[in-house]
């Protein structure tokens, strides 16, 4: 059964295949620390970053490799690792912009979470698009 | 004309879809919201039929404001499952009014693939005084009159809604020039 890591920016409900997340990088209160190392790379919010207010204090922060780097984002909350099934594809009929963005839905027994592909979650991270 | 049509009300028009159309009519189940959803793209929901639905709100169309998002959950809402060429789509209704199986033809739904008699439906939406925001009206199909309603429908024109057209309708340019098959803007 595929595993998933289960996060929350914003109103939208996400995850992301476990293997796909390179890191979490901060969990709790040090999640809205700012990186003591100066070169480190800025954190984006993830929910400013799909075009909702974040809700409350950043909770989390993961980072998704993009090529040679590394991005990181900052979530509202963590929700661990989900056991589910293969995601449903969306239907086409779920008009949106990034289709590739979110690659399907699966069921936690909390509802419907959305599966979102770590390669173009990073690309939108490192400003390669956003709303 | 005969063939039975659901009527009802959506974004504040008063709307029919002929039965053949509806896969099912439920109560909103829960709503999740979608990343770079179309504006009136309410949420995302499991049918009975284990099936991913989008839910629209018509409301959201005629809001003119570009920021206006539909409401995730409305108390007791009702959503018409309607099956399109490209997949479901889910209506949220203010109110379901009922069905007609008689109805007389002020503008006729076209054949498949036709586009409708746009100045038609003007003429209607003049006559009787309906407002109809321009983005709902390009998602009508033809409109008509029930002949044997029961007194919720009443005898007020409707107008068919045209699932189809309104996918066509909320599809946009997406990510890298490619059209999608309903990519849209917030």
């Amino acid at each position: 059964m595929p595993r998933f890591l289960g996060f929350v920016a914003g109103p939208y409900s996400l995850a992301a295949p476990i293997g796909d997340v390179r890191q979490i990088v901060a969990v709790g209160a040090d999640a809205h620390a700012e990186p003591e190392d100066a070169r480190a790379q800025a954190t984006t919010s993830l929910a400013t970053l799909l075009g909702a207010a974040p809700r409350g204090a950043a909770q989390a922060v993961l980072a998704f490799d993009h090529g040679d780097i590394t991005v990181r984002v900052s979530c509202c909350a963590l929700r661990g690792v989900l056991d589910a099934a293969a995601p449903t594809p969306l239907p086409s009929t779920a008009a949106r912009r990034h289709t590739g963005l979110v690659v399907g839905a699966i069921d936690d027994g909390d509802g419907l979470t959305l599966v979102v592909d770590a390669r173009v979650l990073a690309t939108l991270a490192a400003g390669g698009g956003g709303p | 004309m005969s063939g039975g049509v659901l009527i009802f009300v959506a974004g504040g028009a008063r709307l029919g879809v002929p039965l053949a159309d509806v896969t099912r009519v439920t109560l909103q189940g829960r709503l999740t919201p979608i990343p770079f959803g179309h504006r009136a793209l309410a949420g995302l929901m499991r049918g009975d039929d284990g099936a991913l639905v989008p839910v629209f709100d018509l409301q959201a169309l005629g809001a003119g404001d570009d920021d206006a998002r539909p409401r995730l959950h409305v108390d007791g809402a009702t959503v018409a499952v309607l099956g399109t060429e490209r997949g479901p789509v889910g209506l949220r209704l203010d109110r379901l009014l009922g069905t007609a199986n008689r109805y007389d033809a002020h503008v006729a739904r076209p054949a498949h693939g036709d586009d409708v008699d746009q100045e038609a439906v003007e003429d209607v939406v003049e006559r009787h005084r309906v407002a109809l925001s321009p983005a709902v009206r390009a998602t009508l199909g033809g409109a008509g009159v029930p002949r044997d309603a029961s007194a919720s429908v009443g005898t007020a024109p409707f107008f068919f809604f045209s699932a189809d057209a309104f996918v066509a309708a909320v599809s946009v340019v997406g990510e890298g020039g490619v059209r999608t098959s309903a990519g849209a803007p917030s």
